[in-house]
């Protein structure tokens, strides 16, 4: 019996090719949208504890994964590539989810010819040029059309793409600046000694705390801004992170276990489903 | 078709280099005051990133871990992943939206799973390594006094944190107000940090404006009369922008930040 | 104090044009030479590298796109150039879309530049989704859990990509670097370096440095590049301390950058002060009145 269904497990997996390949896909197919019709016609109160059920069964795995095994003996840590491969393909089909959104949203803007419409259009132009520029470039046969095509996908990323991720972020560094001069305020002590330690690091991260305080002698070295920098962060910055974190840590387990258990409240947790 | 794609090979370095110096003057424009340029270059930016998206998630991960091994491997079996992943969409359905519940919770699961792990390996370390012997180390009495400055700072900082008990007993209030007075430090050292790592940004993109942009570029196109033409051009647009938005009268208008000055 | 008093009310736009004079300066003008002080973490994290034996892979963990590229960017260029120079295999994966063809244009550019190739010196796993699953992978097999390189090849192809050779899992991994902008670190800690008992080197932007401290007490971090300073530091250990490099430059630039912020808040503070001075001296009038 063992071996009977040994040699029908080896023969349901194993790899097929042609016809008999479509077959199994089309089969495969239909069974997972089985699938999902049953659990389309799942019953309200059974709902929550499958969710429940499988939350608790994704984190098991790892969970056992830690807790069993020797160095010589660890049969999960061996099934964990096959593992991590699934949760890869699966979690890549997330790639549509805020498309969706994007889609409506600036194709209801275009449809009813709303304020900035232009820019919604600007979106999609945008959206498809880069997409059928880099599909164009992998995929084209002929050499002179693949290679405009990598011109042109070159131009969208680095030429657009990338300036634009950059620019957005470097926006910061003026607001920062204006927020130094207009918002921050020494108001007590404790707001004192945070600027005086954020200017120490400062200066001393760079080369021009190097040279304000160079000229110290040997015997004064201590003092010298670089030295002074490197000991706030490795040593009183160090202590204070490593408290923060600790109180983050037994937080973020509390919040985990929680999870796993679908103990936690809020959001979904606690709705009928 | 030769010859545009030898012509986009051959230029292609300038119009990247002009684009990125486009992109970056339409994104700081916002920095003056609302405009639709830059609203123009955020959606066009929008519509880049999720395009390159749907790209990169098919040529890095779709393709070669799923398409291939199904169609080509005879891995038929892979169909399922497909299957799994379709569940997602469910949370567009209001019928249905529980079923993008069971796969979500299934990748929650997961990583709630390894946090036990993630406990272990990454706080365990740190718990031993704040055993800091009080003992003269390599730099003699140095190593003790960091060794007693770096247990004050922890203590007194994780009591300030400790909040399933209230601070009445005088120690540990005068303890929790120290740990106060030392955070501030932390916080200093990430202000000081944040400032650093921000600035760095823009002297990123400045120093492209600057030398990648106007000395490679615009410096050696000078020489073209065309050029000095459309840069007369642009800059004749600019000042008409400005003497209008100045001769306008004022408008309460929101800024880009939506604070008001 | 007047003119403190009428300072607070400036235009902001103001500020932003000084910001972009005070930056420019530095970046016009600027002198050449790199930082000549090599903090420890950096001299620790170089030593790391240097001392990768020659049959083990360097795994490159890049979780940065174009939003930190002026930060992670020259971290990423320092080390590789290191590893190039000195023959040490390494493989880059990025946890970024877009920071999987910076970093790929990166390692091409350096690849041209010291006479290198690709697939023989260095591979590029490409773009991998959900870090954590895949960490966990790479240490019991690299080559099942990557798959393919950037273009495609199948890591198991030997004949394309030889600088795969022997190379399956954590042992034969020599060390991991963690180049990031979010928070990955603790992920890779966990799944990859912690049980492998593998060394782990972290190039995080500046935000994140502070809190890395750390892990650098404990050793779970064996180095450390904080940002652009840190990978001009790097440069100064490679042997690139007589080029202008955008790390140098950006390290010069911040100098006059953090001069002028410093002096901002110090204003800012001395109107503050200047203005609750007034508005007290008026009250007192008033009051007099």
């Amino acid at each position: 019996m063992r071996m009977y269904l040994y040699n029908l497990w080896s023969w349901t997996i194993g790899v097929r090719h042609g016809w008999t390949l479509a077959a199994f896909i089309v089969g495969g197919l239909l069974l997972g949208s089985l699938a999902i019709w049953l659990l389309m016609s799942v019953p309200t109160r059974y709902r929550k504890p499958i969710v429940i059920a499988v939350t608790f069964l994704g984190g098991l795995v790892l969970a056992l994964e830690f807790f069993i095994g020797t160095p010589k003996w660890h049969p999960l840590t061996d099934f964990l590539p096959a593992y991590s491969s699934v949760q890869m393909v699966i979690a890549a089909f997330t790639l549509l989810l805020g498309l969706v959104n994007l889609f409506v949203i600036h194709g209801q803007s275009i449809s009813k010819r709303s304020k900035g419409w232009g820019n919604s259009l600007a979106f999609f132009v945008a959206f498809f040029a880069i997409l059928v520029a880099a599909f164009v470039k992998d995929y084209a046969t002929a050499k002179a059309v693949s290679g405009s095509a990598g011109s042109v996908y070159a131009i969208f990323f680095l030429g657009f793409l990338t300036p634009l991720s950059s620019t957005m972020f470097s926006i910061i560094a003026f607001y920062i600046a204006s927020a130094a001069y207009r918002a921050f305020r020494i108001r007590s002590m404790e707001s004192a000694l945070m600027m005086i330690t954020a200017s120490i690091i400062m200066l001393g991260l760079v080369p021009a705390g190097l040279y304000l305080t160079a000229w110290l002698p040997v015997w004064l070295s201590w003092l010298r801004l670089e030295n002074i920098t490197y000991w706030l962060l490795s040593g009183p910055n160090m202590a204070v992170q490593r408290a923060i974190a600790f109180g983050v840590a037994v937080g973020a387990l509390a919040v985990g276990l929680r999870i796993w258990l679908s103990l936690e409240r809020g959001s979904f947790f606690d709705k009928q489903l | 078709m030769t010859e545009i794609a030898g012509w986009l090979a051959r230029n292609s370095t300038s119009i990247i280099v002009w684009c990125g110096a486009l992109c970056t003057f339409a994104i700081y424009s916002i920095l003056y005051a609302e405009n639709k340029f830059y609203r123009l270059f955020e959606h066009v930016y929008i519509g880049l990133a999720s395009g390159y998206g749907v790209y990169i998630a098919w040529r890095d991960v779709l393709g070669p871990k799923w398409w291939i091994p199904m169609r080509f491997g005879g891995e038929w079996y892979w169909i399922f992943a497909a299957v799994a992943g379709s569940m997602f969409y469910f949370m567009y359905s209001q019928k249905h939206v529980w079923i993008s519940r069971v796969i979500f919770g299934f990748f929650m699961g997961v990583t709630a799973g390894g946090m036990f792990r993630g406990f272990y390996e990454v706080y365990f370390p740190q718990i031993g390594s704040s055993m800091k012997s009080l003992a003269p180390g390599a730099n003699g009495w140095w190593d003790t006094a960091n060794a007693l400055v770096f247990y004050v700072l922890l203590f007194s900082a994780m009591t300030y944190f400790f909040f399933s008990f209230e601070h009445k007993h005088p120690a540990v209030a005068a303890t929790a107000r120290a740990g106060r007075w030392f955070l501030m430090i932390g916080f200093g050292a990430i202000f000081g940090a944040t400032v650093m790592g921000r600035l760095t940004l823009l002297i990123g993109r400045l120093n492209f404006l600057l030398n990648d942009w106007c000395l490679q570029e615009v410096v050696p196109d000078w020489k073209s009369i065309y050029f000095k033409i459309i840069v007369g051009l642009v800059v004749v647009a600019l000042i008409g922008l400005i003497v209008n938005s100045i001769a306008r009268p004022k408008q309460k208008n929101s800024t880009s930040s939506g604070t008001e000055e | 104090m007047d003119l403190l008093i009428k300072l607070q009310k400036i235009d902001r736009r103001i500020i932003y044009a000084l910001v972009v004079v005070v930056l420019m300066l530095p970046l016009i003008f600027h002198p050449a030479g790199h930082p000549t002080l090599v903090t420890p973490e950096v001299h620790d994290a170089f030593d790391v590298i240097d001392q990768v034996p020659k049959d083990k892979m360097v795994i490159l963990s890049s979780a940065w796109g174009p939003s930190t590229e002026y930060e992670n960017g020259p971290q990423t260029a320092a080390l590789m150039h290191h590893m190039l120079l000195k023959g040490i295999r390494f493989g880059i994966v990025s946890w970024d879309p877009q920071g999987a063809q910076l970093t790929y244009n990166i390692g091409n550019n350096l690849q041209t530049e010291l006479h290198k190739q690709y697939g023989v010196d260095w591979v590029h796993f490409g773009y991998k989704v959900l870090i954590e699953a895949a960490l966990r992978g790479i240490g019991t097999n690299l080559p099942k859990t990557m798959e393919t390189d950037m273009n495609g090849t199948r890591l198991t192809d030997l004949s394309k990509l030889p600088v795969m050779k022997g190379i399956r899992d954590s042992r034969d991994i020599g060390a991991v670097v963690e180049i990031s902008a979010s928070g990955t670190l603790e992920g890779t800690m966990t799944y990859m370096t912690q049980p492998n008992n593998l060394p782990l080197l972290y190039c995080p932007t500046a935000v994140m440095s502070v809190e890395a401290y750390r892990y650098l007490d404990s050793r779970q971090l064996k180095g450390m590049l904080n940002s652009a300073v840190g990978a001009a530091q790097y440069e100064t250990l490679i042997g690139l301390s007589s080029f202008t490099t955008p790390a140098s430059v950006t390290t010069w630039a911040l100098s006059t950058a953090h001069i002028f912020i410093i002096v901002l808040i110090l204003l800012g503070n001395l109107g503050y002060f200047a203005s609750k001075k007034a508005a007290r001296r008026q009250g007192g009038e008033a009051n007099n009145d």
